[in-house]
């Protein structure tokens, strides 16, 4: 064992021999503990090794040398895992869970430390100070507050929050001072130019200082050679620059400089606001009615809501409302007092109505007084009969004459026949006047309506048709023809043999119901009626074929004028 | 900064203030509550250390410091300790009564320059809890409430900065308008018509920030049109540009002991420009989004920025470098402002407002109670009152060593104004800090002052609610 431990492997050992050696005393071999190996065995080594493992048995193969299997970071060779070599393999110690036990003590420990870890720091009573992590890097030079007694409210000691003294003052201010003026001094070097710097500035001076006469000759071969002038000048003079001119530059904010530490963060976390104070909060987004540069789709209420239509308030007038009432107490007045004047005036007529009532009821009792013989005061209002009756004469002659007609009450019609006076003569001819009067009006207003009815229904059909008095079977517009329907065998099925005359489903007038077939095949009484007329036309030669009433040659009627009108089609009849 | 005012006969007319107002309470301090234990003797030489020095400091730099602390309010503190001392029983959240009942003095800030039997009145008495561990409830001093006095109105757009001249007799306001008007203060106090003495055009977008250099004539004035200015005011013309910034520039600050002049802007960093060449030496970049404010001390950390990214950067201007980033707040910052008599400072984010370490930036208090509101504006005076305006117009005002809020309100807009135009855009104490000056929203400028019929018996310190609040600050889980 001792010389394999102190000196180094043979550089080109063949493969197994030392490895058995190195391995014997532990079974497992910590990764620190492997014996570096200046190279890793090649695929062609492994391959070898791994074939003389696959041909012994199990228990030879324990005993012999074994397998490679990559541990250490040499083994790794600066590469990846082996895909071939079925064991857990941690290149670079990546995730490596067997390091961590080692990791305090041994060299692979050391590997894997960096700087992010902090080692721990105990304080003077030997407490961790968890705060170290804050107090490093950028915060190193500064105070850091990071403990809980930092939170809480405390009495400042006298000393610490005592004014500074006039000797504390004047060395800070003069050690200020001079670090300022440190600084201060490299800015008025850079205002106060020096070298280059003075030599290119434009004051007149160095105008004149860089103006250069340059003596030329020019060419005698080039064009345009003057032979007068030999020899020039030329002046050389810097160019004049406008020292009004704005500057060329343009301050812009520098990037910010490495982020310092983060320093302990020593309050709450801020009370979550409540929805009712995010929303007192919001801030409509800035939007103009008027200028829309890049385009931007604007949704409708965001649009609104930057017009501040919402913010305004709308107060109307209370007058408005005073005016609706006013017109609505006004107009229900009203109603009541015409309603109040309905009833006013009802209750008038009704009165009017009574009193008529009674008078007629006191005459119509006045009339039965007297017609039983009771001699009564003649009634005091007057109707018109009395009026027409009794021409200012007494009124015994009207009981005479009630005497009389009470005499004969048996036979009411000798009244009339036996005319007592004048006047009842005279009552009798107005009567009978009258009466014929009455029929003569009744037989005109017969008349009238009978010429009428009659003009009516001898109309022709189409005057008929355009007064819109005869609807026709299939009246409806956009009714189709019954027979398009159920056909399951064609056009040939339904509308029956080619000669056949169907051209109509239906008859244009349902001659069984309403209309009269004698209206319609009557001849009109236009052509009828002036006989003259038509007596003219004859004579003069018309040659109007068709006559009204006449008969068809070789029809049912024949030539002859039909008796009376047709109440048909004319009806043709084959030949023989 | 030297010559603001008439100091010497202020100081003699405090000392006689001093005399007259302190014997009752001596009495009463010296003889009835001090128990003299070693924790006492031990604060008292602290106190004589600290005190040695600071007097020092402050003969030499000549500076303004809190002199004019009134002796008014020493008195005031004793009494506000003594009622602490009644209702200490009725409060079942704090043991306040201790076991050994002892009494320890709490140190406040004070700066009394005078001799040591004034530094012996000028103390807080706190009782504090041996056993459980120290609730401490720092004692409010106490402010009389602040009212308006004055509203001037001649801006023709928010109104988005202020400064003082040193002299204290002019201020300067820049505003949306894109113009900077001077305002002769002490008739702008009294409202009279003839105060705006002179109005600045050259910017051509709202004035974003002004300072009046206390060693020159000038005023700087910058603005979102990306420009920086210098005005002579002598001849009230433009005479230098600083020109570099990519963006619009929100804040600006001068260097007080060296001719550096600090911008901050839009593009996110602070550039450091030299004022005479009009060079810019450092650009501070770091901050991920606008930088909103700006403070510039003497002393180390001497530029500290506020951004719309949620931190606060401490700069080391030698270097040019980020020394601390605080990350504490949870928005944007808005506002920063820093006090006359202690190295702290102030931010003012929209989540709270927050007091810091000046010299290091370790995190000292929340100002609790702040509702949240977006501070756009704060200032500090030399009595130590902080006030933060809002975005909305809320004004807040605190006690600032205690982070007491003694007074709350919303400023008026000005009739004819929207309610939307309600907005403390800017806030400036003048000279003296007996004046507060706000920019608002409503395009005028208003000028307030302290109550002067206020005493601590009409307006007393809620020290129960101050008590509670502290309680419940100081058990806050994190």
């Amino acid at each position: 064992m001792a010389p394999a431990l102190t000196l180094p492997p043979p550089r080109n050992a063949p493969p197994g021999t030392q490895q058995p050696a190195a391995t014997a005393g532990k079974k497992k071999a910590p990764p620190n503990n492997t014996k570096p190996r200046s190279k890793a065995p090649s695929y062609a080594e492994r391959c070898c090794l791994a074939r003389e493992a696959a041909s012994k048995n199990p228990e030879e193969r324990r005993r012999g040398p074994k397998l490679f299997v990559p541990r250490s970071l040499q083994d790794f060779d600066d590469g990846g895992a082996y895909p071939e070599i079925h064991v857990a393999q941690y290149p670079r110690h990546m995730g490596n869970p067997h390091l961590k036990k080692t990791a305090g003590s041994g060299a692979a420990g050391a590997q894997t430390t960096s700087k992010a870890i902090v080692s721990v720091q105990v304080d003077k009573d030997g407490e961790v100070s968890y705060d170290a992590i804050v107090k490093g890097g950028t915060n190193s030079d500064k105070t850091v507050y990071s403990r809980y007694e930092d939170l809480a409210a405390k009495e400042a000691k006298e000393e610490d929050i005592a004014l500074p003294t006039a000797e504390e003052e004047e060395a800070t201010t003069a050690k200020t001072k001079a670090a300022l003026d440190m600084i201060l001094g490299k800015h008025t070097a850079l205002d106060k130019p020096s070298g280059t710097a003075i030599i290119n500035a434009q004051t007149s001076q160095n105008q004149e200082a860089k103006t250069q006469f340059i003596k030329y000759t020019p060419n005698p071969d080039a064009p345009g050679y003057n032979p007068a002038a030999a020899q020039r000048v030329i002046q050389m003079v810097p160019k004049q620059v406008d020292p009004m001119m704005p500057p060329k530059h343009k301050h812009i904010q520098a990037p910010r400089g490495p982020a310092e530490d983060p320093v302990p963060v020593l309050h709450a976390p801020a009370k979550k606001l409540t929805k009712e104070e995010r929303e007192a909060w919001n801030i409509p987004s800035c939007i103009s009615n008027w200028k829309n540069t890049r385009g931007y789709t604007i949704p409708l209420d965001k649009r609104l809501a930057a017009d501040g239509r919402g913010l305004r308030e709308h107060t109307i007038n209370p007058d408005f409302a005073t005016l609706s009432e006013s017109l609505y107490v006004a107009e229900r007045q009203a109603r009541q007092e015409v309603r109040l004047r309905a009833q006013v005036q009802k209750k008038l007529a009704l009165q009017e109505k009574e009193r008529r009532e009674e008078e007629l009821r006191e005459l119509a009792n006045q009339a039965r007084l007297e017609r039983s013989g009771v001699v009564v005061a003649p009634p005091k209002g007057g109707g018109d009969e009395s009026d027409l009756d009794d021409d200012g004469e007494d009124g015994i002659k009207v009981r005479t004459v009630r005497d009389t007609t009470n005499n004969s009450s048996s036979e009411p019609s000798n009244a009339h026949k036996i005319p007592a006076t004048d006047d009842e003569v005279a009552a009798a001819q107005r009567e009978r006047l009258r009466m014929a009067r009455k029929r003569e009006r009744e037989k005109e207003l017969r008349m009238e309506q009978q010429k009428k009815q009659k003009f009516e229904d001898e109309r022709d059909v189409s005057e008929q048709i355009a007064l819109g008095v005869h609807q026709g079977t299939g009246a409806l517009a956009g009714e189709v023809d019954a027979r398009l329907y159920n056909q399951s065998a064609g056009m040939d099925s339904g509308f029956g043999r080619e000669d056949e005359y169907n051209t109509y489903s239906k008859p244009l007038f349902d001659r069984t119901a309403g209309v009269s077939g004698a209206s319609i095949y009557r001849p009109s009484r236009d052509e009828q009626a002036n006989a003259d007329d038509q007596y003219a036309e004859l004579k003069a030669g018309a040659t109007s074929k068709f006559q009204a009433g006449k008969g068809f040659a070789g029809a049912e009627g024949g030539m002859a004028v039909s008796a009376g009108p047709r109440t048909g089609p004319v009806q043709f009849e084959k030949n023989k | 900064m030297s010559e603001y005012a008439p100091q010497s006969s202020l100081s003699s007319l405090k000392r006689a203030r001093i005399l007259f107002d302190r014997s009752p309470a001596d009495a009463f301090l010296a003889t009835d509550v001090i128990v003299q234990d070693d924790v006492y003797l031990a604060s008292m030489e602290r106190r004589k250390r600290y005190l040695l020095g600071s007097a020092a400091g402050k003969g030499a730099e000549g500076k303004k410091s809190s002199t004019k602390k009134k002796s008014k309010t020493s008195s005031a503190l004793v009494a506000v300790a003594t009622v602490d001392d009644d209702d200490a029983d009725d409060d079942a959240n704090v043991k306040t009564r201790s076991e050994s009942g002892a009494l320890i003095t709490y140190d406040s800030i004070s700066k009394q320059d005078d001799d040591n039997e004034a530094q012996n009145e000028n103390r807080i008495l706190v009782k504090r809890d041996n056993t459980s561990g120290g609730i401490k409830v720092p004692t409010p001093t106490w402010h009389a409430p602040w009212k308006l006095a004055t509203v001037l109105s001649s801006h023709l757009g928010w109104v988005r900065s202020i400064a003082f001249d040193p002299s204290n007799k002019l201020f300067a306001t820049g505003s949306g308008d894109r113009t900077i008007k001077i305002w002769n203060f002490p008739k702008a106090s009294v409202g009279a018509d003839d105060a705006l003495q002179l109005t600045l055009t050259g910017h051509i977008s709202p004035v974003r920030g002004l300072a009046f250099s206390p060693r020159h004539p000038y005023l700087f004035s910058c603005a979102e049109d990306k420009q920086v200015k210098c005005w002579d005011l002598e001849t009230n013309q433009v005479i230098r540009h600083y020109h570099g910034h990519l963006s619009g520039v929100f804040c600006l600050s001068l260097h007080p002991t060296l001719d550096i002049l600090v911008t901050g802007g839009r593009d996110a960093v602070a550039r450091v420009w030299d004022m005479r060449t009009k060079h810019q030496i450092h650009c501070l970049t770091g901050h991920d989004h606008t930088v909103a404010c700006l403070l510039t001390k003497a002393t180390d950390p001497q530029i500290i920025t506020g951004s719309h990214d949620c931190t606060i950067k401490l700069w080391d201007l030698i270097a040019g470098k980020c020394q601390t980033t605080l990350t504490h707040h949870q928005k944007s910052i808005r506002a920063v402002a820093a006090p006359s008599f202690e190295n702290t400072f102030a931010s003012g984010a929209a989540d709270c407002v927050k007091q810091w370490q000046a010299k290091d930036g370790k995190f000292l208090k929340n100002y609790s109670r702040h509702n949240e509101k977006i501070v756009d504006s704060m200032a500090v005076n030399d009595d130590g009152v902080l006030v933060t305006g809002g975005d909305d117009g809320s004004m807040q005002f605190w006690d600032y060593t205690s982070g007491y809020q003694f007074q709350t309100g919303q400023s008026k807009v000005q009739p004819g104004s929207l309610e939307a135009e309600n907005g403390v855009m800017a806030a400036c104490f003048d000279g003296t800090g007996t004046r507060l000056i706000t920019g608002e929203a409503d395009k005028t400028i208003k000028i307030w002052k302290e109550d002067p019929d206020a005493s601590e018996l009409t307006h007393p310190i809620d020290t129960k609610g101050w008590r509670k609040t502290c309680i419940a600050q100081a058990k806050q889980r994190y």
